[in-house]
């Protein structure tokens, strides 16, 4: 890999603050402490981070609170010095931290823009001739000529969104923002993030989404306690934090309920732009028929079939099936799975196989959906329009949600404190 | 802090944008609007003639004005308060122009500068707006020298040298915030050192601690742009050499010092402010 094709170079960075700066803000403090700075309480955000960010990549960087991921974006953005290392970034860079991001309270939506957009280092002339854009994709209607101080949340975020993807950056640095506002918002920022990934723009991501990282970026960042924990794969990255976290015996899958719970929304809904579309999706039975109905512990085929308008590369397919009462109970996904899919053309069908049902009986709505191959744009999503009955079978679980297939077995004579694979 | 000054025109456009929101939002929201430009002075003016002119017979000692036999206070007055008035709001104003982007500097990255440099720009056309309305008054009385044209020289001078000392200011402030506190104080009291309610005349022989007050007043820079409004508008006189080395001296001094100084220790204060 050349140096050419880094957008940013992260190199051995630390970062210290001192926690007590407020206090000392009043000179007596700093001239008695002035001989002894060691009473200064400092906090080392990051220590000794190093690590390359591909150009046209999208970079997750993953953490728990606290990691010293929103510190390493202010690096990347400028905002702070590294108090020693380097960053060292390819490219102009744009970055959405924080709800509203720089907004003057006294003025217009209008004259925020341009405010935001000269911080950004665009000339007026420009701005000028992007501004409809902006205003638009915003969606602020007639309040862009109101003070930004009566603006809603949700407001000053899809307009901090949109001046700072509207700016031609060449690095885009994004602190959770996108996960605020409502879907159709959402949506519509995620399209855009696709379309400024095709058209070569370098997008750096901070989340607590594992579901993101896993299904938009190409790499990803680990941090803990200001140091790298992991760096690589974006799957392998994601899959390897849950673990952790699983084992830390805390709630792991949380944000991903949390995602769930956004995504009950759309009921019956189809979006997408239908480059390639999905047809039919039907279950296929141990006896080889389509069928609505599954017996409980017996295997099943799902089937998708499409058509393409075009070849399009490696798409991506997913299913989800919720429970009546709109939980998600299971999301499989072929990119996660690392499924290739090849470059369908045509009319064409793709199997999604269970060996076992492992659903409770009940009725299950699935979604069925195809994305590009990074996850991030929608071809086409049939939600929740397919229906899956699953009947009492071999497996004895009615309650809950899923039959964990699980046997019972008595303990050895003595009781034993090793694990249960021991 | 020569790449901090060409990143600082590169941001041009943000500083020319921030002096235009600030004249734009100088008076947003006031029923009377921009007349607040010209009812503040006016006012201020009115009440420091009222009281140091008239109850405390100040005019009887006021200099003869270019036109023979003019001698007005309010005028000798105005024509010192408007140079005190620009380095008020340049340099002391810094401080609240800096403070209040602060919360900006934490989210985007742009020279912390360019709030202070756009904050004293737009302080230009307020003075300018109370030249002209000083000229116009000196017109009416007759006293018209042709150094009116000079007068407007000093007003680059002028923020050149509250520019320096703001950001001096603003700075220490954001680590410090025993400066504004103490500002205040000696702001007001260099408002009494300076020979502006008073001609620096007045003070004749006095010494203060074995020195001449009246050569300890010369050294404050700020009664050599005093004195030289006074000359241009008021006296019809060009100021001396000296005087004219002097403010130019001590603006490119101020200036130079205060920006170098910022450049230095401006590097973390997104941390602080």
């Amino acid at each position: 890999m050349g140096e050419n094709d880094i957008a940013i170079r992260v190199e051995d960075v630390t970062k210290r603050f001192r926690l007590n700066q407020n206090r000392a803000s009043y000179l007596k403090e700093a001239i008695i402490h002035k001989a002894d700075t060691s009473q200064w309480r400092e906090f080392w955000a990051l220590k000794g981070v190093s690590f390359d960010i591909q150009e046209g990549s999208m970079h997750g960087i993953i953490g728990h609170n606290g990691s010293g991921k929103s510190t390493l974006l202010r690096l990347m953005a400028g905002i702070h010095r590294p108090t020693t290392g380097r960053i060292t970034a390819n490219g102009r860079i744009s970055a959405l931290l924080e709800l509203g991001t720089g907004f003057h309270p006294q003025l217009t939506g209008r004259e925020n823009i341009y405010l935001n957009a000269s911080i950004l280092g665009i000339s007026p002339r420009e701005i000028g001739r992007r501004v409809d854009d902006i205003i638009d994709f915003a969606g602020i209607g007639e309040f862009i000529d109101s003070p930004v101080r009566i603006y809603s949340s949700g407001m000053k975020v899809r307009l901090g969104f949109s001046v700072a993807v509207h700016v031609d950056p060449e690095i885009l640095l994004l602190d959770e923002v996108i996960a605020v506002g409502d879907e159709r918002f959402k949506r519509r920022c995620f399209d855009h993030v696709y379309q400024l990934r095709k058209k070569g723009v370098t997008i750096v991501l901070v989340t607590h989404s594992l579901g993101q990282v896993q299904s938009m970026c190409d790499r990803a960042t680990w941090l803990e306690g200001g140091e790298l924990k992991m760096d690589g794969d974006a799957i392998e990255v994601a899959r390897a934090y849950l673990q952790q976290v699983n084992n830390a015996e805390s709630g792991g899958g949380d944000d991903d309920q949390h995602e769930v719970g956004l995504e009950m929304q759309g009921r019956g809904e189809r979006r997408g732009t239908g480059e390639i579309t999905i047809e039919a999706l039907t279950f296929i039975s141990a006896h080889k028929r389509p069928t609505p109905f599954v017996n409980s512990g017996r295997p099943l085929v799902a089937r998708v079939r499409y058509k393409a308008a075009q070849p399009i590369q490696n798409p991506t397919f997913g299913l989800r099936f919720f429970t009546d009462g709109g939980t998600l109970v299971a999301a499989p996904n072929s990119r996660r799975a690392r499924f290739d899919a090849g470059t369908p053309d045509g009319e064409g069908e793709i199997l999604y196989k269970i060996p076992r049902v492992s659903l409770t009986p009940g009725t299950y709505h699935v979604t069925a959906g195809i994305y590009d191959e990074n996850n991030l744009h929608v071809y086409d999503e049939r939600q929740r329009e397919f229906e899956l009955r699953v009947q009492p079978g071999d497996a004895p679980d009615t309650e809950g949600f899923i039959d964990m297939g699980g046997e019972w077995a008595k303990a050895l004579k003595k009781p034993v404190d090793a694990p249960l694979d021991a | 802090m020569l790449t901090a000054t060409q990143e600082l025109w590169g941001y041009r456009a943000l500083v020319l944008n921030l002096t235009n929101r600030e004249i734009k939002s100088q008076f947003k929201m006031t029923f009377l609007g921009n007349l607040w430009a010209l009812i503040n002075p006016m006012l201020t003016l009115a009440v420091y003639s009222l009281v140091f002119g008239y109850f405390l017979s100040f005019h009887k000692n006021t200099p003869e004005a270019w036109a023979s036999g003019l001698q007005s206070f309010p005028l000798y007055l105005f024509c010192a308060l408007m140079m005190w008035w620009l380095f008020n709001r340049v340099a002391i104003g810094a401080t609240a122009a800096f403070t209040s982007m602060g919360s900006l500097l934490r989210k985007v990255y742009f020279p912390p500068s360019a709030p202070i440099v756009a904050h004293g720009l737009a302080q230009v056309r307020q003075t300018m707006l109370e030249g002209l309305v000083c000229m116009l008054v000196m017109v009416l009385v007759g006293n018209t020298p042709w150094t009116f044209i000079l007068w407007p020289l000093l007003i680059p001078f002028m923020l050149a040298f509250g520019l320096g000392m703001g950001m001096l200011l603003a700075l220490a402030n954001a680590y410090y915030k025993d400066v504004g506190y103490l500002t205040t104080i000696l702001n007001m009291l260099l408002f009494y050192v300076t020979p502006i309610i008073y001609s620096i005349d007045a003070v004749g022989d006095t010494e203060f601690m074995g020195l001449p007050v009246k050569t300890l007043m010369q050294l404050n820079p700020l009664t050599q742009f005093v004195e030289a409004s006074r000359e241009l508008l008021y006296l019809g006189v060009v100021p001396g050499l000296w005087r004219m080395v002097a403010l130019v001296g001590i603006s490119v001094f101020s200036l130079v010092v205060g920006w170098v100084l910022f450049v230095r220790y401006s590097k973390d204060v997104s941390e602080v402010v």
